[in-house]
């Protein structure tokens, strides 16, 4: 569906003309679509992007705002030239393994957090050049007009529908059944993350670990 | 990102009110309220601290008042006695004001700086300040090596005077002091400073100079021109200095010091006072004395113009702190210069250091973030008793908000993507976080 048809749906869940609602206007159900797709990436980890930064001597940390403006969260950093993966590790177990990370320098083997918007590799590059791909989870793009279609499967894009009632009930202050609709928009998130995840694969072993 | 009237108009408009039951005021002070929950609950949002060693307070103060009046960190060096009712230099003034026998008392200073010039022994905690928003700490560290976290009550069982023993620092504690204060053990009296301004407190940075070698490099492709040229700086001195001034604008010196006092418009012309052989002498090239003149063949000048723009270096990191205000975007001109090394440097969380306006942005958070608190707003404004109480609307924007605070949680821990969780044994025991393992065969380390 595109943004027309997924506002038009909306407004008829909410029993509202869709050529010229009464309660609401278009920049608002706009407003509750593009919230839709936030909530969603954000519970489901539906949207996966890819970037490239450069290894510079002497640079620790990375601000990821200064990375994407999109970036949720990284869950893979490669290094491409040394091809691997970096491990994840945190500043306790920095420490641990060495008190003078911060001088060591190197090619890098772990990255760490520091703030939502700051991580680290160590060691540090002693000469610049080669390159990191970073792939991390996103937020949705803006939906740029009524043509534009959400980045998520078709079999989400209900939830998006779900969604924008449940916020026209709350304007309404139908709390009862805002609720009842909002319960089957967090219903979709299992279905909508497993099809983002391993059941994305068409055939996989899968094996029950011990608990 | 949507600036706060932009979120607080999407609030009245749930609320269907335009300012009468809830006020615009009464909105704005629950958006600063959520704004700042969600940075001091979820620990997200973390910035380095670097303080200087002893460390620095730019106010000295003797009684508690006098904190209203301080803008800035401040410290307290006096002693209170008589029911908190005088305030001593030294500790045998309270023995004597209450008719006992003295004894002979430390030093005091009434800025930790002065430690530096009567060492040790000295009677105050060590203290360290952190900024207003500060909120808690992660780590801290001694020239960046990690300082393990001991309570006062532990170093109380040393049965000794911990807070003025001089050596290392190992330990960091929250110690006795005011709110954001911490203390270290052992001290260090050294005198460090890693930068220091000169020639004024105001204006733009101009040149760097020190231990470390600093070059300006141009990042525009226009080269700008000089307006004038001179060839020493006593030419120059005199002709801008005077007044009125007979230059105006940026000029440029075309000559070399030579080391016999001459000036000399080449290269080799140096080299040759300077006792080169003539085998070794550079070739000279063409002087302009205006930029221009890179047209005809003269070298280029570089003119670092402006205020800093960007800082690197091969060998470190330079990062750019917005200090004290919380604020993300790093805007103007350089304030204040740290360095981790020989410094106490401290990784912690932050809250915002000032109430945002209508017209500002909660640029701490991801600005999808933002909704949030707006749920927040509106999970206060519904839940406020009074006219438009609706606490079924309220209990459900308040599960909203928690929806948030998990989420910013688990943003705040950005490898959580990354890592293999398993379960822990029950019975593991959290301690101190080990230190490095020397192997048997390491040498024997004398202290």
């Amino acid at each position: 569906m595109n943004r027309q048809e997924i506002r038009d749906r909306i407004l008829r869940g909410l029993n509202e003309s869709t050529s010229s609602p009464s309660l609401f206007t278009t920049a608002q159900v706009d407003a509750y679509i593009e919230d839709a797709q936030e909530i969603l990436s954000e519970e489901v980890a539906a949207i996966k992007r890819e970037l490239i930064v450069t290894k510079r001597s002497g640079t620790t940390y990375y601000n990821t705002r200064g990375l994407a403006t999109d970036m949720m969260v990284p869950y893979r950093i490669w290094d491409v030239n040394n091809e691997r993966k970096l491990e994840a590790k945190t500043l306790f177990e920095l420490d641990s393994h060495n008190e003078r990370w911060v001088d060591t320098t190197g090619d890098p083997w772990w990255w760490f957090p520091l703030s939502w918007d700051v991580f680290g590799i160590y060691p540090r590059p002693a000469t610049g050049g080669g390159t990191l791909r970073i792939g991390y989870l996103a937020w949705p793009r803006t939906l740029l007009d009524d043509s534009d279609e959400p980045e998520f499967q078709n079999s989400d894009h209900d939830g998006l529908v779900l969604y924008g009632v449940y916020e026209g009930l709350l304007k309404q202050w139908d709390i009862a059944r805002a609720t009842q609709i909002f319960v089957k928009f967090v219903e979709s998130w299992g279905d909508s993350s497993a099809r983002h995840g391993a059941r994305a694969m068409e055939r996989r072993l899968m094996t029950r670990t011990n608990g | 990102m949507g600036k706060v009237y932009e979120e607080l108009n999407k609030v009245q408009s749930v609320l269907h009110d335009g300012g009468k039951i809830w006020t615009r005021d009464e909105l704005v002070d629950w958006f600063n309220d959520g704004y700042r929950r969600l940075l001091g609950q979820t620990h997200a949002v973390k910035r380095l601290v670097c303080m200087d060693v002893p460390p620095r307070f730019p106010v000295t103060m003797t009684y508690q008042w006098e904190t209203r009046y301080a803008y800035g960190s401040n410290y307290t060096p006096f002693f209170s006695i008589l029911n908190n009712d005088r305030k001593a230099t030294y500790q045998w003034e309270a023995e004597q004001a209450e008719g006992e026998t003295t004894t002979n008392s430390l030093s005091l200073v009434t800025h930790p700086w002065e430690r530096s010039f009567v060492g040790v022994d000295v009677d105050q905690h060590y203290q360290f300040v952190l900024p207003r928003n500060s909120e808690k700490i992660k780590r801290v560290a001694w020239d960046d090596e990690r300082l393990s976290p001991i309570t006062v009550r532990e170093l109380d069982e040393t049965r000794d005077n911990w807070f003025n023993r001089d050596g290392e620092p190992n330990w960091w504690t929250t110690g006795t002091g005011k709110n954001r204060t911490i203390e270290v053990f052992e001290i260090e009296s050294t005198y460090n400073q890693a930068y220091k301004f000169q020639n004024g407190l105001f204006g733009l940075t101009r040149n760097m100079s020190g231990s470390r070698t600093y070059s300006t490099v141009e990042v525009t492709t226009k080269h700008p021109s000089n307006f004038y040229a001179f060839t020493s700086t006593s030419d120059i001195d005199y002709f801008t200095n005077r007044t009125p001034s007979y230059y105006q604008g940026h000029g440029w010196r075309f000559t070399q010091d030579v080391s016999n006092g001459y000036h000399g418009t080449q290269v080799w012309e140096k080299e040759m006072q300077d006792g080169t052989d003539s085998a070794d002498l550079s070739t000279g090239a063409t002087v302009g004395t205006y930029g221009w003149e890179v047209n005809f063949g003269a070298q280029t000048v570089n003119f670092g113009l402006g205020p800093v723009r960007e800082l690197s270096s091969t060998a470190r990191q330079y990062l750019p702190v917005a200090e004290h205000t919380g604020e993300y975007f790093v805007n103007g001109t350089i304030r204040d210069m740290k360095s981790t090394a020989s410094s106490i440097s401290v990784i912690e969380s932050i809250v915002p250091g000032f109430n945002l306006g209508e017209g500002d942005l909660p640029d701490l958070v991801p600005a999808q973030m933002v909704k949030y608190i707006r749920y927040y707003v509106l999970m206060m404004a519904f839940g406020r008793t009074g006219e438009g109480y609706n606490p079924s609307m309220a209990e459900h924007y308040d599960f909203r908000w928690n929806r948030g605070l998990q989420f910013m949680e688990r943003l705040a821990n950005l490898t959580s993507r990354d890592r293999e969780y398993q379960r822990t044994h029950p019975s593991a025991v959290r301690g101190r976080p080990p230190r490095v393992q020397l192997p048997s065969t390491y040498p024997r380390v004398l202290f």
